[in-house]
């Protein structure tokens, strides 16, 4: 009984089929390439949203450290950026010889000086309008999120942030075309070779000249 | 005379490219074996922007008003396109030489000054080093020159057929000229970069940082926004794939 109307419903699925194949034929692809569609418009909003944010916590701790000598409040990065990306790029094949210490103490270092950095460059921010341009996927794992800054003479910079499909974390900046991971990379080996490939003197080294 | 002394300059600067071809390939990681030598005229540089440059591009700041200053800027900016339209048409870059003539042409009007071609942005600027580039001449070796700055052999070779092709095909009023303003583009293009020195003089070693940013903006240069995308980032995101595995 059972095994009858199984088979009428495989009979009557194949008769729907033939009878509506072209319909299909062009339903299932249009469904599913929207579908996709969706998936990545929804990925791309979300890489962009992202990056609002960040630029309205810089406004904010702008605003909040401006007239203060000290700081007042510390901007959260760990939320934004992949620190252990950032690590093993800027430090290249000698990230392996490093022990799990030297690892930690050198993010640590690492996170100091993107926000010194980042502290240099926030007296500029209320000079510079960011504008979003476009969001876009490259490879398997990666989203570019495209924008500019725009000061009121009409001066353009152009900017781009690196960005990790899976949690959205940054993995660089490119500030017209420059890359901050590269240009420190080059910073980092450089010392690095000058103490031969030694990750604790090149951490003390780099904590010396960070505090200067 | 003069002329015949810089052809040899120029001849020998190709030879010695064309020597370092293979080197170029075997150094593709190490694009700096004259460092120690590079590091002493950058410490040369950098005094000299300290005492000099630095001061004057304040001075210049300081009592040229802004809209005068950004006259000046579209000028010099202007004066240096026909080396755009020249390379463009070298390297067959139609649309580039259409665009850069164009904007050429209509900003004549007011000798660059004031920038009447809202669309200005839509050429890439092309130097005699983007020609050789195309040509495959290699990059060359990193150098510093003193007072010029960072440099690929490549880009410096490109300077000195810049610079003679102005001495052949500019009459000498516009060579005066030019020869007065050279000093203020520099002034010029110093006061713009402030921020951009105090950043590398401010890093744990200046000198690397100035190497690195150079190059990134030099091969940057090279290309168009598209070939841009095709050759450097793809063989970037490869190498970020990998670190994220």
């Amino acid at each position: 009984m059972k095994k009858n109307y199984s088979n009428k419903r495989k009979k009557n699925l194949k008769n729907f089929c033939s009878k509506n194949y072209y319909i299909l034929k062009f339903i299932i692809p249009f469904i599913l390439s929207f579908s996709i569609f969706s998936a990545s418009a929804n990925e791309n909003l979300t890489a962009k949203n992202q990056i609002d944010n960040l630029i309205k916590d810089l406004i904010i701790y702008h605003k909040e450290n401006i007239n203060s000598k000290d700081r007042i409040k510390k901007l959260d990065l760990l939320k934004y950026v992949n620190l252990d990306f950032m690590a093993k790029a800027t430090t290249g094949n000698y990230w392996k010889n490093a022990n799990k210490k030297n690892k930690v103490k050198y993010k640590e270092l690492l996170l100091k000086k993107i926000h010194d950095t980042i502290d240099f460059h926030t007296k500029k921010l209320n000079e510079y309008k960011y504008i979003y341009k476009k969001t876009v996927k490259r490879g398997k794992k990666l989203i570019y999120v495209k924008g500019i800054l725009k000061n009121k003479e009409g001066e353009k910079i152009d900017i781009t942030w690196k960005m990790y499909s899976k949690d959205l974390s940054i993995l660089d900046l490119e500030i017209e075309k420059i890359s901050l991971i590269k240009t420190q990379k080059s910073e980092t080996m450089s010392l690095l070779r000058k103490n031969k490939g030694n990750f604790q003197e090149f951490i003390e080294i780099f904590n010396k000249k960070s505090i200067r | 005379m003069k002329n015949s002394k810089i052809y040899f300059i120029i001849i020998i600067t190709l030879i010695f490219l064309k020597g370092c071809s293979s080197v170029d390939q075997k150094l593709a990681s190490n694009i700096d074996p004259y460092e120690t030598t590079n590091r002493k005229i950058f410490k040369f540089n950098q005094g000299f922007d300290k005492y000099f440059l630095n001061p004057a591009s304040k001075i210049y700041e300081n009592n040229v008003h802004k809209d005068i200053r950004k006259g000046i800027s579209n000028h010099l900016n202007w004066a240096s396109t026909p080396t755009t339209i020249l390379n463009s048409g070298l390297q067959l870059k139609a649309e580039n030489f259409t665009m850069s003539s164009i904007d050429f042409l209509i900003n004549s009007l007011t000798l660059g000054f004031y920038n009447l071609n809202d669309n200005q942005n839509n050429f890439h600027k092309l130097d005699f080093g983007s020609t050789l580039a195309k040509y495959q001449v290699p990059e060359g070796p990193y150098v510093m020159v003193p007072i010029l700055g960072p440099k690929t052999l490549r880009h410096f070779s490109g300077d000195l057929i810049n610079y003679s092709s102005n001495n052949i095909l500019l009459s000498d009023e516009v060579n005066k000229v030019n020869n007065y303003e050279r000093p203020l583009d520099v002034i010029n293009k110093r006061s713009k970069l402030t921020n951009f020195f105090e950043d590398v003089n401010s890093s744990n070693d200046p000198y690397v940082k100035m190497r690195s940013i150079y190059i990134q903006n030099r091969r940057k240069s090279l290309f168009s926004d598209q070939e841009y995308e095709k050759k450097l980032l793809k063989q970037e995101e490869e190498e970020f794939e990998k670190l994220l595995q």
